[in-house]
């Protein structure tokens, strides 16, 4: 089930399609700039500084900011997904009842 | 990684620590702008071009992704400046090191890795004997201060940038990725499956949504929403996470049921909320609701969610005083407390060990309305002193506890947010998820 089939169930008052799928495009956009953030942290060099545990602590950090990051990204990357597939079948169905609207006053 | 000697200092690379720290200094401002950046977008209802139930959600889940990102960039930054201190204080040592290893060199001194220095060849010299001495002296306390400086720095630093990173949990990669390959909706997509079965019950209080089989189900989640959850749009919001979670499950070849649990009437104000009425009055409903769920599937694990107001519903089901709460694990979200001072004085009715867990989103200003020691409803149930946390007895120490609590202050300081409306619709939470010791339990 895709999450944006949650949206359909909870209903919508009011939505501008167009606009939507704009920002939702842009949203996709940051969240793969947010995964790539969180790449370069995870290949950042290790350092060997002396002392056991500075070096340690600095690469455990990197390494979960890397795979959480990640993980981040990739569910606002699927979020924004998810809300431009439900804009664009809110879109479709509004197109489909106005060709119906249409057909029935020409007849 | 290495043990600090002098020479280990004399020789230190310093770049790739220097590095590091640039990179999570410019990758935290990166994720802190890209934060700022989604929130603008996210907020559709303000320029009306979606408003409603979908758009709150819709908003709620990306904002909940990047609020996280949000914390994490700030505290990447922070411990990257602490990276750039550290580094330059081993180079101030370092060059202290090396210019009295230099020395000790051009004296013919022989020099412990600890940093003692002893004249060497220097002292059998006729009338340098003392100088000698002295010269030696000096350079034991410049060098083995040396050590004992990188020694403690080394270890504070550690303990900083471990508090720090505690921003970053552990994300279940199950709760979020993967759900654009689910099958099915609740009103009418193609899927292979039936949808879910949803069940109303009603009760003298308020309704009861059961989705899923219950009695089939491997485990059993009962939500218990808060402030406002008596009116139709709460409970259709709940319902379609149950369906959602129900779903996802299956994908995973897990079978759960969830329950919307409105039976109680429910504050319908932060005002009213202050009182405990409404949770006493609703706690022997609860009780008696598990208690029925019990006895239908004996064989399910009962997981009990009280979000907001709903944790001091569960928290006084669970009292020690009552019968207690048939109930394998608690988790609460976003709670102002739940009537105790700790997990040990809750009562869970479970032949195993019973897990009690506690978690608040980033800027989630119900954090304000409760603190360790005391609050409107009891201690604060995610702080560490109240003792819940992972399966595994772990949880957050004073140190992160904190350091969240501060970058609470800072996501909360974000325009127009409404972090304690967003945990149904946060894809790192894992509500119905059981003994997975993944969950990100008291944490932020």
């Amino acid at each position: 089930m895709t999450w944006g089939n949650v949206l359909a169930g909870l209903g919508q008052m009011s939505v501008q399609p167009d606009a939507i799928t704009v920002r939702a495009a842009e949203l996709r956009h940051v969240a793969l700039q947010a995964g790539d953030s969180a790449t370069r942290v995870g290949s950042a060099p290790l350092s060997d500084l002396p002392g056991a545990m500075f070096s340690q602590a600095l690469a455990d950090a990197c390494e979960a900011f890397a795979r959480s990051g990640a993980t981040l990204s990739r569910f606002a990357q699927t979020t924004a997904e998810d809300i431009s597939n439900y804009v664009r079948t809110v879109s479709q169905q509004d197109s489909t009842a106005a060709q119906g609207m249409n057909a029935g006053v020409r007849q | 990684m290495s043990t600090v000697t002098v020479y280990s200092i004399e020789s230190a690379q310093t770049s790739p620590a220097t590095t590091a720290a640039d990179v999570l200094d410019s990758s935290g401002s990166a994720w802190t702008d890209q934060a700022d950046r989604a929130r603008e977008l996210s907020r559709w209802s303000d320029a009306g071009q979606w408003v409603g139930s979908a758009s709150d959600a819709a908003s709620h889940r990306i904002q909940s992704s990047f609020n996280r990102l949000d914390a994490m960039g700030l505290s990447s930054q922070a411990i990257g400046l602490m990276g750039t201190t550290h580094v330059g204080l081993i180079e101030v040592a370092q060059t202290a090191v090396r210019a009295a290893l230099l020395t000790a060199r051009a004296a013919f001194m022989q020099v412990t890795p600890q940093g003692v220095v002893t004249p060497g060849p220097a002292a059998l010299i006729p009338g340098m004997g003392a100088a000698a001495q002295g010269l030696a002296s000096s350079l034991t306390g410049v060098l083995s201060s040396a050590v004992t400086m990188v020694q403690t720095l080394d270890a504070s630093s550690a303990g900083a940038v471990r508090v720090m990173s505690s921003t970053a949990q552990e994300v279940p990669e199950a709760a979020g990725v993967g759900v654009e390959t689910i099958g099915t909706a609740p009103h009418g997509s193609s899927n292979t499956q039936d949808p879910p079965q949803v069940s109303q019950l009603d009760t003298p209080h308020g309704p009861v949504f059961v989705v899923g089989d219950v009695q089939a189900a491997e485990s059993i989640t009962t939500f218990v929403s808060g402030v406002g959850s008596s009116g139709e749009g709460a409970s259709l919001n709940t319902t379609q996470w149950a369906v959602h979670e129900v779903e996802k499950a299956r994908a995973e070849g897990k079978n759960i049921a969830v329950v919307a649990w409105h039976g109680y009437q429910a504050p319908s104000s932060i005002k009213d909320a202050i009182s405990d009425g409404p949770a006493r009055t609703a706690a022997p409903d609860l009780r008696n609701f598990q208690r029925g769920l019990r006895a239908t599937n004996p064989d399910a694990h009962l997981n009990v969610v009280g979000y907001s107001y709903g944790s001091v519903v569960v928290g006084e089901a669970a009292e020690t005083e009552g019968p207690g709460l048939e109930a394998d694990t608690l988790r609460f979200l976003g709670s102002p407390g739940v009537g105790a001072d700790s997990a040990k004085e809750l009562n869970l009715a479970t032949d195993g060990p019973g897990e009690v867990t506690s978690e608040h989103a980033p800027g989630d200003l119900i954090q304000l309305s409760t603190n360790p020691l005391f609050g409107v409803h009891g201690a604060d149930p995610s702080s560490p002193g109240f003792g819940a946390g992972r399966g595994d007895g772990d949880g957050s120490s004073w140190s992160e506890y904190l350091w969240n609590q501060l970058m609470d202050g800072y996501i909360a300081s974000q325009p127009d947010l409404d972090t304690h409306s967003s945990y149904l619709w946060d894809p790192s939470l894992d509500l119905t998820g059981i003994g997975t010791g993944t969950s990100p339990i008291n944490a932020h």
